[in-house]
């Protein structure tokens, strides 16, 4: 049976008051005084001498009068004078309860700011505010500064102290995207000039300029009606869903004319770091992708646009029509007895480098089984320069009975059938001569570069004799200008001609090695009157079964002849025809005027199969596909992988996705129809991306079938690039460029300690 | 009136109901790429100062307009809670890694887990206290202490002179003199351990045999007397349990805060422009 210890009557209980700041020291003993120490925690038994009760008179006695709380009158009670004869006993008073609660908080505040004082202020400052360890790429960064772990390689705040640290985080937010401008040291968008960040796209939206991301939102916004954000087949995404239609962020600055300028992204926007070793930096999910875009969907299986004319946005630039080649010249070729011929996709395409995408093999892999012989066709060498013969005893004669000097020493002398008609080079290399402005002469020299031959002098016109020699000189001029090394006036010839500017890669390469040859022709081939030099003209003629590749001189013609596939001569003058063509009559193409093309229709064994574009170039008119697409994941929104589709192959290979279109109609359906005269037709227009495909365009549910999220996955990330033009790998010289930096500032600020010192020791 | 169990459902329905709401702001958020981690941490912080206001509110008692303790306490508790549910948004599901962030963490966790401590012995001792015996004030355990040594030697001294035996003034000496003169068993009685008690009334009755009537007169009247401090040693090690913890939590508290202002500077200086 417990004993009951507490009573709450007023006389047998005191007030406790458990906020005060200090207790009685006796209280642990269980003898606290009533009276309490004071508020600043003294005894206040110490200099008050109190004592336990003060005494009341009763007539003439004094009585005790401790409360009853106290225990009641004491035994002895007050002495005769009144005085109470128990003193307070003199204690050391204790905080109490309360009291050293918060005086323990106190001196862990104090604990705290001490711990960050010491580690902001002094020692390991860098790895104590480190808010995580970076991940493994830019950790090596850090080891290869030999331990100079300086935060100020990523951070502007990272160049001051504790102190500055606390203005940087006060200071306005726009400057944080010079923080950005740090990761472009290293990070250079393809393209970008170190230091030039007013000429980067790289913290640009997409990193590409405002004009492309506007046409390319316009582009993308008229398919609002076909996606779909809240599918009822895509319920289990639901709550993505919602998220998606809320998320939003504002990219457009402002609109000036109808153009937009948007916002640049700083790139801590995307890529967090300080969040370990193996943290994915690039990892975004659907929703983030689509928190800018004007139209939201659900998934790529539901409410993503439908596939427009997917994969093939032109047509191709080697002219290959695959329907053709397989369903006749393939099938030809094998009766005929040709081996190797192509049965599968693989025999013309292989995968690139990277396995991300299909390449075409070479042409000497490939097309050369059948169309080299298109290609050197030994029997139709091109004429470049051609000398025409006139009939030179005549045409002195005829100078003697003028009383007019020839120009000219040596030269030619034919019988009249050999005379040649000017080459289509030639009419385009002299059309610019002086002499064409002549009213005397022009009608002669028009004559004869424009469409027919060149006629000995038989009428006696002094105009005539005159043009001839004119004709004679230009021929000269153009041959020395061609021998000589010095090309400067053969690139103002082609440069007035032309109307384009032409290098001096290109100008090597329009007439290599033959200026020994006309050297030689000019000096010693031209014969004078004398029938006898003819001997020695002959000795540069040769038979045509023995005909050499490049430059030779044949029936009184400077003739080329390639040598093999990728000729560098006619690339080079087709290049240059192709950048010029027409160039006075830019917008009349179909016609056939011009110098340009005569020159272009003699090359043309190369554009049979290479196939010419409209130049977006401004300073070039066509442009001529030399090599076949090498398809490239760069510099576009989506990328493709071939590699791990290609076990997903089954019997019939390529053909599962890049169905062939069919040939022949069946009879009472509608096709469209795709026939060899239609192919070759589409070339005729110059602009790629108005074309007929080989193949029938992809349908987004072929792909949808593996992308999901439960199987392949359906991130948006996995075939869209964000940064359209990729980043250059960071490279070894930039460290050093970081090492320079950090040295200079380590240097620096170690100057800014000495210099001072010096002074005082000067002082 | 509401029940306590109704009151606290319909608070955590509540509770839920706010939870979810942030979650999902927290993910439009996150997914407008917008710097979600500013918009946690200000909210944390907002929640972390209302919480500490607690502890100013108790300070002043005598303003009535600031609301009773108890409607504060409630909000103390569904605050803390959807504050541990804003810290876990605000790291972002991760544990930091970084030295001060670590800090930080075992810090707000540590405030945490006192505080859930805090719930389960303001819940749970008041409760045991009532149940035992008498409940008595904390400041006055060691004057009640002191009360009951004295009278127990009392009856010692005084069966010494009325039986002129000593076995009973030993036993005091070896065995009980220790157990009044300071609290005992704090430990034990926290986890409503009964072993001591039957120990010592083991040993009373072991010495009982060797003792003559009166004695045990006596004797029985300090067993109740063993029973009334047992009694108020369960009420001290439950009032000192329910005051030590936050002996833990507040302090902790103040470092926190103290961190937490630091690691907001830390974040605004070198957040890296994604704002």
């Amino acid at each position: 049976m417990t004993k009951k210890l507490q009573i709450f009557d007023f006389d047998k209980s005191h007030y406790e008051r458990p906020n005060q700041k200090w207790v009685c020291g006796r209280l642990e003993h269980g003898c606290p005084c009533h009276v309490g120490p004071d508020t600043k925690g003294r005894c206040r038994a110490v200099n008050d001498k109190l004592l336990e009760c003060t005494p009341w008179k009763d007539e003439d006695r004094w009585k005790c009068a401790r409360p009853k709380s106290l225990g009641g009158a004491c035994e002895n009670g007050p002495s005769p004078t009144g005085v109470c004869c128990r003193q307070i006993p003199v204690c050391q008073p204790k905080l109490s309860h309360r009291a050293k609660r918060g005086r323990v908080a106190l001196y862990f505040a104090m604990t705290a700011v001490a711990t960050l004082f010491i580690f902001l202020f002094g020692i390991y400052t860098t790895s104590f505010a480190s808010p995580g360890s970076l991940t493994a790429p830019h950790s090596a960064i850090t080891a290869k500064l030999e331990g100079q772990d300086d935060c100020s390689i990523c951070h502007t705040a990272g160049k001051g102290d504790a102190l500055a640290w606390v203005g940087e985080a006060f200071a306005g937010h726009n400057s944080k995207l010079s923080e950005s401008h740090k990761c472009l040291d290293c990070h250079r968008q393809q393209g970008d000039k170190r230091g030039k960040e007013a000429e980067s796209f790289a913290l640009r939206i997409h990193g590409i300029s405002d004009e492309r991301l506007q046409s390319s939102t316009e582009k993308v916004s008229k398919k609002k009606d076909s996606v779909e954000l809240f599918p009822l087949a895509d319920f289990t995404n639901m709550k993505k869903s919602f998220v998606t239609s809320l998320a939003s962020r504002e990219v457009v600055k402002e609109v000036v004319d109808g153009k937009n300028k948007y916002h640049q992204v700083a790139c801590s926007t995307c890529h967090r770091e300080h969040h370990g070793r193996d943290y994915n930096l690039t990892k975004l999910t659907n929703e983030q992708c689509q928190t800018c875009h004007s139209i939201k969907f659900s998934s790529f299986a539901h409410g993503h646009p439908m596939f427009d004319h997917f994969p093939y946005e032109r047509r191709t630039r080697i002219m290959f029509d695959h329907t053709t080649h397989f369903g006749e010249y393939f099938k030809q070729k094998k009766n005929e007895g040709m081996k190797n011929i192509p049965n599968k996709c693989n025999a013309c395409h292989k995968l690139d480098e990277g396995e991300h995408l299909m390449v075409v093999k070479t042409f000497e892999q490939t097309c050369i089984q059948c169309h080299e012989k298109d290609i050197l066709k030994q029997d139709e060498d091109i004429p470049v320069i051609r000398f025409p013969g006139f009939l030179m005893e005549d045409f002195y004669a005829q100078s003697k009975k003028f009383r007019m000097r020839p120009k000219f020493n040596k030269w030619p002398s034919v019988d009249e059938e050999d005379t040649g008609e000017a080459t289509d080079f030639m009419r385009m290399l002299l059309s610019k001569e002086k002499a064409f402005e002549d009213q005397d002469l022009s009608e002669y020299l028009e004559t004869w570069i424009s469409d027919i031959v060149a006629e000995s002098p038989a009428d006696e016109e002094k105009n005539e004799i005159k043009a001839i020699n004119a004709y004679v000189s230009m021929i000269q001029g153009l041959c020395d200008e061609i021998a000589k090394e010095d090309t400067s006036a053969l690139k103002e010839r082609l440069e007035k001609i032309l109307k384009i500017s032409v290098d001096n890669e290109t100008l090597k390469n329009l007439f290599p090695n033959v200026a020994d040859m006309l050297q030689v022709v000019q000096a010693r081939v031209l014969p004078p009157i004398n029938p006898k030099r003819k001997q020695r003209f002959s000795a540069f003629e040769f038979e045509e079964k023995e005909l050499p590749t490049g430059w030779y001189f044949s029936e009184y013609t400077l003739k080329y002849r390639p040598a093999k596939h990728g000729d560098t001569v006619m690339k080079t003058w087709l290049e240059l025809m192709a950048r010029s063509y027409n160039k006075d009559d830019e917008n009349k193409e179909d016609e056939v005027q011009g110098n340009t093309h005569y020159v272009f229709q003699a090359l043309n064994r190369c554009v049979k199969c290479h196939s010419i574009d409209k130049s977006e170039d401004k300073d070039a008119v066509w442009k001529i596909n030399w090599k076949p697409n090498k398809p490239s994941n760069q510099g576009r929104f989506n990328r493709f992988s071939h590699a791990p589709h290609l076990a997903l192959l089954d019997d019939v290979g390529c053909v599962k996705c890049h169905t062939l279109k069919k040939t022949m109609p069946v009879e009472g359906e509608k096709h469209d129809l795709f026939v060899k005269d239609k192919y070759n037709k589409i070339y005729e227009n110059k602009d790629p991306h108005k074309f007929m495909s080989n193949f029938e365009f992809m349908k987004k549910d072929l792909c949808s079938q593996c992308h999901v999220k439960s199987r392949a996955g359906d991130n948006c990330t996995l075939c869209h690039n964000y940064h359209v033009t990729p980043f250059a790998p960071a490279l070894n010289t930039t460290i050093e460029e970081i090492k320079k930096k950090v040295s200079i500032r380590h240097f620096k600020n170690k100057m800014q300690g000495i210099l001072p010192q010096k002074e005082v020791a000067k002082k | 009136m509401k029940t306590f169990a109704s009151r606290r459902t319909q608070n955590l329905i509540l509770l839920t109901l706010v939870c979810v709401v942030f979650y999902f702001a927290y993910s439009v958020w996150q997914a407008s790429l917008k710097p979600t981690n500013f918009y946690t941490g200000w909210i944390l912080a907002g929640c972390m100062i209302f919480l500490t206001l607690y502890n100013m509110r108790k300070k002043f008692p005598f303003l009535p307009f600031l609301g009773t303790s108890a409607f504060w306490l409630q909000f103390h508790l569904y605050v803390g809670l959807f504050t541990i549910f804003m810290f876990v948004l605000h790291v972002n599901f991760h544990i930091p890694n970084g030295l001060f962030e670590c800090i930080l963490f075992i810090l707000f966790f540590a405030v945490v887990g006192s505080g859930i401590l805090g719930i389960f012995v303001t819940r749970r001792s008041p409760r045991l206290m009532t149940r035992k015996g008498e409940t008595v004030l904390y400041e006055r355990i060691p004057i009640f202490r002191k009360n009951i040594k004295d009278e127990v030697e009392k009856l010692v001294f005084d069966s010494i002179e009325e039986t002129n035996s000593t076995t009973l003034s030993e036993f005091y000496l070896n065995k009980l003199h220790g157990y009044f003169s300071k609290p005992k068993n704090i430990i034990k009685h926290l986890f409503e351990s009964h072993t001591p008690m039957r120990k010592l009334k083991n040993e009373v009755d072991v010495v009982e045999r060797y003792l003559n009537g009166d004695e045990k007169e006596v004797l029985q009247e300090i067993v109740s007397f063993i029973e009334t401090k047992d009694n108020l040693d369960y009420q001290y090690a439950h009032q000192l349990m329910l005051k030590g913890w936050l002996f833990f939590h507040i302090p902790v508290t103040y470092a926190l805060l103290v961190f937490s202002f630091v690691h907001g500077i830390l974040a605004y200086a070198f957040h890296g422009g994604g704002m």
